[in-house]
């Protein structure tokens, strides 16, 4: 096992407590915009927007659990999220600095695990391959952090 | 959350499953946020959710259509009530769905006057607290009238609707309304396309903290005009989601700096000048090849049908070319009344009934959905919000600088800068 570090949330998180592999992003996320995956045949949640999201360039979000600062763009990630979590796609969890009023009520439908104003930047803590655990209930992260 | 004995009243089910179901969800949302009690709502609008794509096949939001049309059928059975004005554009193809919106107390809107802040009604006013339905429109009445509301999405304005309320957070609170940013524009907007490039390197800029409200200084009041703001107020949506802004000495909250920012200090200060303008036209500059699609995105306000009408007199557009328009509700009855629907018509524009619908191959296709399934290669625009929404697509689309160069380049068929 690496070593740990526990983040905690200024408030109640979403959901209840998940584990899984980190997803980590410094940009902002929108389904419509960098999700084309979803318009694809078969569905997918493979991010096909290179210029906005070169760092999760196609990359699947299904099953991770999403670190990213918030959301970006209009309210169509909430359906989008919806209909790729129904269809098993979703993420597991997701960790934001901020989250985006039209996430959060995608996380409260669906129940996912979704923290955000944690005492520390999860987008600088967490780094892509942690091993994450959400506890949405009471608001807190605890990361393992990858062997190098 | 401190709720009042209504609220209460509506999350203990004592008024029925829908009511305490949607008092749930805003019960989360609020201890999510921070918010300490609920507040009433003067209009909410649910034009988000009008089944755009909803319901239909194996479109990915059916999921979110089927959860919102469980709660109406909950909402008609308990014969429930949206209980603050609430409006919905009607754009959806299912049978009997306005009159199920009507049941439940929501008033229709004609379909291209949903989109834009152009037709809003009841229109908000200064210090009420709102759910709007598009981003575009939440950002105008928070900036330019001083109403108060978030992007709470489909579900949360559907939820806001029927209990009449939504949670304190956000840019409902004094300290959220206040600037954090200082941009400081230099040169020259020429046009609603040079204020969508600035509102969307600004929205760039902060979309991994869209919540520092920017406060822009340079700008000339005098020369301003609606369609640039609502052009500058979808892009503050685009890349990035800016619900609020403030400029120096036009919005209702910004008479000068130091109200804007409260007396504080900014914490951050940034220049958009032409250099920065040419950044963002760069990104999406047209490479030369022939267009297939050309669009004008937003409903044409009565001034820009005034304006396409008379470039496109006596012309006709390129047998190539996919040109569409739609209208807002008051250009379509100026068009009609002034003979600009013939211009239009004999020129072979489509004018089409929702934003973003394009002819190709003889059917109506929509280009954020369908731009790579339908073969199509180069999209010619006015707008940022298209690049954004297209690029996942992973076609080229090109950013025209004018309304004149868009619609020389529909009639030529070749890209005009």
């Amino acid at each position: 096992m690496g070593e740990t570090i526990t983040l905690k949330s200024k408030h109640k998180g979403i959901g209840g407590t998940v584990e899984g592999e980190a997803l980590v992003t410094e940009n902002a996320l929108s389904f419509i915009f960098d999700v084309g995956g979803i318009w694809r045949d078969p569905m997918s949640a493979t991010v096909t927007n290179k210029q906005e999201m070169p760092d999760w360039y196609g990359k699947d979000l299904s099953g991770k659990v999403l670190v990213f600062p918030t959301g970006r763009g209009g309210i169509f990630s909430t359906a989008l999220i919806m209909g790729l979590t129904n269809k098993g796609l979703g993420p597991k969890a997701m960790i934001n600095v901020k989250t985006h009023p039209v996430f959060a009520y995608a996380s409260i439908v669906l129940n996912i695990p979704t923290v955000d104003e944690l005492d520390q930047d999860p987008c600088e803590v967490i780094k892509t391959g942690d091993w994450v655990k959400v506890d949405g209930e009471k608001g807190i992260v605890e990361i393992t952090k990858r062997k190098k | 959350m401190d709720l009042t004995r209504e609220e209460q009243q509506m999350l203990s089910g004592a008024e029925g499953e829908g009511y305490k179901k949607a008092m749930e969800i805003l019960v989360k949302m609020g201890e999510y946020s921070g918010a300490k009690r609920m507040v009433p709502i003067s209009w909410a609008d649910l034009t988000t959710f009008s089944g755009r794509w909803g319901g239909h096949g194996d479109s990915p939001d059916n999921d979110m259509y089927n959860f919102l049309r469980a709660f109406e059928d909950l909402s008609l059975k308990e014969n429930a009530k949206f209980k603050c004005p609430t409006t919905i554009v009607d754009a959806s193809n299912e049978p009997g769905r306005n009159e199920r919106m009507e049941k439940l107390g929501a008033k229709l809107v004609a379909p291209s006057g949903g989109s834009g802040p152009q037709d809003v009604f009841p229109l908000p006013l200064f210090g009420q607290y709102v759910a709007p339905g598009p981003t575009n429109v939440a950002t105008y009445l928070n900036s330019m009238v001083g109403a108060r509301g978030n992007n709470e999405g489909p579900v949360g304005v559907h939820m806001a609707a029927l209990t009449g309320r939504i949670p304190e957070y956000g840019y409902l609170l004094d300290e959220n309304r206040h600037g954090k940013v200082l941009v400081e524009v230099k040169g020259q907007l020429k046009n609603y396309i040079d204020w969508a490039v600035l509102g969307f390197y600004i929205s760039k800029r902060l979309s991994t903290h869209y919540w520092d409200v920017p406060v822009l200084t340079g700008i000339d009041p005098i020369t301003v005009t609606s369609d640039d703001i609502m052009s500058f107020c979808a892009s503050m949506n685009h890349p990035g989601s800016v619900t609020h802004f403030l400029i120096e000495g036009l919005s209702p909250e910004a008479a000068t700096l130091e109200t804007a920012f409260d007396g504080k200090e900014p914490k951050e200060t940034f220049i958009v000048g032409p250099k920065e303008m040419k950044e963002i036209y760069d990104m999406y500059a047209p490479s030369g090849n022939k267009p297939d699609i050309v669009t004008v995105r937003f409903p044409l306000t009565v001034e820009r049908l005034y304006e396409v009408a008379h470039l496109l007199e006596g012309k006709r557009i390129h047998k190539d070319v996919s040109f569409a328009v739609i209208l807002s509700n008051s250009a379509k009855l100026v068009a009609e009344r002034y003979g600009l629907r013939e211009v239009l018509e004999s020129a072979g524009v489509l004018m089409g009934d929702r934003q973003g619908q394009v002819m190709w191959n003889g059917r109506i296709i929509d280009p954020w959905v369908d731009a790579r399934r339908e073969g199509i290669k180069t999209m010619v625009t006015d707008s940022l919000k298209d690049c954004n929404g297209v690029g996942q697509q992973e076609i080229e689309v090109a950013l025209l600088p004018s309304l004149e160069a868009v619609i020389n380049t529909a009639i030529s068929g070749k890209i005009e800068v």
